[in-house]
């Protein structure tokens, strides 16, 4: 009887399969806000040596992750602002503004060109320019509470 | 029902919490930026900078030979492939080595047994590296036959694929973490 019981429980639990609609509703508004947000900073980013590529994709990414995530569309919008602030700073922070001397492309011909002097100020700009990519997946390891599979898994909603 | 979908591993969590997160998912957290930062100076300032050009070109070599086993007629010039209609050049983003030093860390920031962590690392690497050949051969097919599509399907279709990858890998791991938790519980 209990087992029959937690089998219930498990096919309540995995059975509803991956919300197409919210990660469609999702993947609109966070391409949206971002390319709102995106488009007033956007020089800067080019004059840093991003390009689009950074943030559509990354947009697209953000929506379809927080759209198949079982949560409330609270914490989902939350998710996604908090995913796109995060990003955001991370690009604004290695852009020209704090470490000029070096942009994106740099970071496979610079190494081989570093100084005393300048080996400091290059691993600073080189975090800037890879964090953008990590901090946002600690973001979403916090609000799957670390386990992917919530991803797809619709309970606590 | 949040904690009855929860696991071993989970139910183990410790009940401090920051902001409504488990403290040890915060630390998990701290502990994937931590690696990730230490992989970041691994790979441009101690390693030999030689390398990045090094997987460059072994990137060029792969995308070249699949996409001559395609029927696409290339020619290789180092990191550059001339294809029919359009020269694609493989450039550091193009290596995976970001994404992969990411998945790296992730494994590494659970807790978890070091065979267990050097399964996921052992089998997750290789999968990043042929997704990342197969996102090259597809760029330079939809470059030969829907050059009007390139650019979209490279820069977004194409990179949100490899997100997918690393997050179907992560779970893929992460589930076999919690059957190993699941084992040891029964066993204990």
């Amino acid at each position: 009887m209990a087992k029959k019981a937690q089998a219930s429980k498990r096919s309540e639990v995995t059975s509803a399969g991956v919300p197409l609609a919210d990660i469609a509703i999702l993947i609109g508004v966070t391409v949206m806000v971002s390319s709102a947000f995106f488009a007033n900073v956007r020089q800067v980013l080019i004059d840093a040596g991003y390009t689009s590529m950074s943030v559509g994709p990354f947009a697209l990414a953000l929506g379809l992750i927080a759209g198949a995530m079982g949560l409330g569309w609270r914490r989902k919008l939350v998710f996604a602002a908090a995913l796109v602030g995060v990003f955001a700073l991370m690009s604004l922070g290695g852009s020209v503004l704090w470490f000029g001397e070096f942009k994106f492309g740099d970071l496979a011909t610079a190494p081989a060109e570093l100084t005393a002097a300048t080996t400091l100020p290059f691993l600073v700009y080189a975090m800037f320019a890879f964090l953008p990519w990590a901090a946002p997946v600690v973001v979403l390891v916090w609000f799957l509470g670390g386990d992917p599979r919530a991803l797809w898994r619709r309970a606590g909603r | 029902m949040r904690r009855e979908r929860g696991t071993v591993a989970r139910s183990n969590l410790k009940r401090d919490a920051y902001w409504g997160v488990d403290a040890e998912i915060v630390y998990t957290g701290l502990r994937l930026l931590g690696y990730y930062s230490a992989l970041t100076i691994i790979l441009l300032v101690i390693l030999p900078s030689g390398y990045i050009h090094a997987t460059q070109l072994l990137t060029a070599d792969g995308s070249a030979y699949l996409i001559g086993l395609a029927g696409i007629p290339v020619t290789q010039d180092g990191i550059l492939l001339h294809l029919p209609s359009i020269t694609l050049q493989i450039d550091f983003a193009c290596t995976a080595i970001t994404i992969m030093a990411l998945y790296v860390s992730l494994i590494l920031a659970y807790r978890a047994p070091w065979k267990l962590r050097l399964l996921g690392i052992g089998v997750g690497l290789p999968v990043i590296v042929v997704a990342n050949l197969a996102r090259i051969v597809a760029t330079a097919f939809t470059a030969e036959y829907a050059p009007n599509l390139m650019h979209t399907f490279h820069d977004y279709l194409f990179q949100v694929s490899m997100v997918v990858v690393a997050v179907a890998l992560w779970a893929w791991w992460f589930s076999a973490l919690n059957r190993a938790a699941v084992r040891e519980a029964t066993r204990g």
